[in-house]
């Protein structure tokens, strides 16, 4: 028996019929469907550090995302979530531990502020874990070729070319 | 120099604050967060330009003109390579190096090297080579600063070397305050019209180059000749594969420039910033050699050739072009000292400290670490500089060589060669680092006429294809990074009409979904 679960999905502004139309727009191919959709997760960062610059010292809330696959980091816009039914085949496993991907947080973000500040300073980052967050990806077929279609951005990316 | 030169000086760093400060104040406005933190957002001109401004400056304003100075033509051998750096940098390792540094989790060069090729030792011996030749690059810059400030100000030199060296600092521990990030664009392009100019001032000042070329075939005709001056470098082309191969190939092994590719938006974006970095190079790396070899008729009892540029500057220009020019060249030289001990700081605290011997350590202690370590090179750079300072052109090939000799086969195996392994990278590193030292402590260059780029990357590499092709069976190369490296090379068998709109930021998620495919079926 299959137990759906609800989860906290990044609000997707790109439905199916729209992955459709983009992977159309970019190949030119007439015969797509949408294959299926997966759940990605992500651990869900609020962090906040201190920036010092020629204007005062300002507070900076950020927000950071750990990849919950992969374990990469990386800082993030704000985002809406809702909560989404979801079939557990569809949920990519958690494979990173929390306690991993709070260090890989407080990386990320002391990472990117240490090279876009160009500095040695102290930025008294701290990140707060708000859960883990998941995002829907589209699969389409398109020919003998798949793509991944982000549903929050509406970036794609090919999915075994190699065997395409 | 004039004291309008100090003023006009002095005006130019105001104009950058005022524009550090516009561009912080409206950032904090609008979307401070945004520019910080858009993830790695940066486009093809600022790639470019940033490589550029990193990789030259302090050697282009002091060593390039000096060598045009003292060999002639011979010199535009170092600008042919290095015209063509910037592009096949980009192209070879770019692309690639950015996504698989990506998918690797990677956030610094170093550590990038120890994922591919899985061990600490790669990280304990890149990192400590690298901090250890950063070091005598930041020293470069420390007397190319000092140097400059002498000049322009006309305070004694252990005096503007002490002003340089903590200008140096204060930038690089206020960074975030003076909003450098925001001001390095505008200062590249004022470095480059400001070459420009001296290059045009000077040929006007000869009557063109035809009539300077006569001038200089008047007071010794060798210095027109491809072989330098008396023809010393006559049928020596292992010395002539060496000048062309140290900025072009060599700077494939700089960590610090290596990094850059990390923070592109766009893998393809590799492809566009090559265009800007040619175009750039194309105007701006022969200039300094040429300005140097004008410099011979402009100024033919000059005592310190590596002060062509800084001296025919203040000889032509006026005073406020001078004081302008001047202050974006030192800007360019604290700019590149500043990444410099950046990097170096990062690989220490991160990459050597945190990594082997304080695994816990604080944020607060890893930026003391970082501070600790660019004060020591800072006393250590002052004290070489003020009693026995070689020239900047010699520390800059000299630490390029070793750097290029040690990690060229490596980063370009990491990208290209599935079956290049830990034993041959440590290997190759070693042994590259080795060769190219020994070469040029022992002046293996003048017996063999061989150059000691040329010696190190021809050993570094062959150790790197026999090494880990002989330790294939008790050292291959794990399966997860086989697999992120097809990953990687499926980006070249995507159709190229449509490499610009894929979003490579995706290729984990993709990585891990055909994983998850694969695994249904």
């Amino acid at each position: 028996m299959t137990h759906h679960a609800q989860k906290a999905l990044i609000a997707g502004t790109v439905s199916a019929v729209e992955a459709l139309d983009i992977v159309a727009d970019v190949t030119g191919e007439k015969n797509l469907t949408i294959e299926s959709d997966v759940i990605y997760p992500y651990y869900s960062y609020q962090c906040t550090s201190v920036v010092k610059t020629m204007v005062g010292q300002k507070e900076l809330p950020l927000v950071c995302l750990v990849d919950a696959v992969n374990g990469l980091g990386v800082t993030a816009d704000k985002y809406e979530a809702r909560k989404e039914t979801c079939a557990p085949e569809k949920l990519l496993d958690v494979r990173i531990d929390v306690v991993t991907a709070t260090d890989i947080a407080r990386r990320t973000v002391i990472h990117r502020l240490g090279k876009q500040l160009k500095t040695i300073a102290r930025f008294d980052v701290n990140c707060e874990l708000k859960g883990i967050i998941y995002k829907r990806f589209w699969i389409v077929q398109a020919g003998e070729s798949r793509f991944l279609v982000d549903s929050a951005t509406a970036g794609w990316y090919p999915l075994q070319m190699r065997a395409a | 120099m004039t004291g309008t030169v100090v003023i006009f000086l002095i005006l130019y760093y105001v104009i950058v604050l005022g524009i550090g400060y516009w561009a912080m104040r409206r950032g904090v406005g609008k979307n401070l967060e945004g520019y910080l933190l858009g993830g790695r957002k940066v486009g093809p001109m600022a790639t470019a330009l940033t490589l550029q401004s990193t990789s030259m400056s302090g050697y282009m304003f002091l060593g390039a003109g000096g060598l045009g100075f003292s060999q002639g033509y011979w010199a535009l051998w170092y600008a042919a390579g290095d015209i063509g750096g910037g592009v096949l940098n980009l192209s070879v390792i770019g692309r690639r190096m950015r996504k698989l540094s990506q998918m690797f989790g990677a956030l610094t060069s170093i550590e990038y090297l120890e994922k591919r090729y899985p061990s600490p030792a790669i990280r304990l011996f890149a990192g400590t080579l690298t901090v250890f030749l950063l070091g005598f690059y930041v020293l470069a810059q420390f007397i190319a600063g000092g140097k400059g400030m002498a000049l322009v100000t006309g305070i004694p030199y252990p005096i503007a070397l002490a002003i340089a060296v903590g200008i140096i600092l204060i930038y690089t521990f206020m960074g975030g305050y003076l909003a450098v990030a925001y001001t390095d664009f505008f200062q590249s392009l004022v470095m480059l019209v400001g070459v420009l100019w001296i290059a045009g001032a000077s040929l006007v000042e000869l009557g063109g180059l035809t009539a300077a070329n006569n001038a200089i075939n008047n007071i010794d005709p060798t210095l027109l000749s491809i072989w330098g001056k008396g023809l010393g470098f006559q049928g020596q082309w292992g010395i002539v594969a060496g000048a062309v191969l140290i900025f072009s190939v060599g700077l494939m092994g700089w960590p610090h420039v290596v990094t850059r590719h990390m923070a592109m938006s766009h893998p393809t974006t590799a492809r566009s910033a090559g265009m800007w970095a040619t175009l750039w190079n194309l105007f701006f790396v022969p200039t300094p050699y040429l300005v140097g070899i004008l410099a011979i008729l402009i100024l033919p009892g000059l005592d310190d050739p590596e002060m062509a540029i800084f001296e025919v500057a203040g000889k032509l220009l006026p005073a406020a072009a001078t004081g302008l020019v001047m202050a974006a060249i030192m800007a360019a030289i604290m700019s590149t000292a500043d990444s410099l001990l950046l990097q170096t700081g990062s690989i220490a605290s991160r990459d050597l400290y945190e990594r082997f011997i304080n695994p816990e350590a604080t944020e607060r202690q890893m930026v003391v670490v970082s501070r600790a370590l660019v004060i020591v090179l800072a006393a250590i750079g002052y004290g070489v500089a003020l009693y026995e300072p070689p020239s900047v052109f010699s520390i800059v090939i000299f630490a390029t060589s070793v750097l290029g000799s040690a990690f060229l086969p490596s980063y370009v195996c990491a990208v290209w060669w599935k079956k290049a392994n830990t034993p041959g990278a440590l290997a190759s590193m070693v042994v590259g680092a080795t060769v190219a030292f020994v070469w040029e402590l022992a002046g293996y260059v003048e017996t063999t006429e061989v150059a000691p780029m040329v010696a190190g990357v021809v050993s570094s590499t062959t150790v790197m294809i026999f090494v880990s092709l002989a330790t294939q069976r008790i050292a291959p190369v794990p399966g997860h990074i086989t697999e992120v490296m097809d990953e990687a090379a499926a980006v070249g068998q995507i159709p190229r009409q449509l490499l610009p709109s894929v979003d490579f930021d995706l290729a984990p998620e993709a990585a891990a979904v055909d994983a998850l495919i694969k695994r249904d079926k």
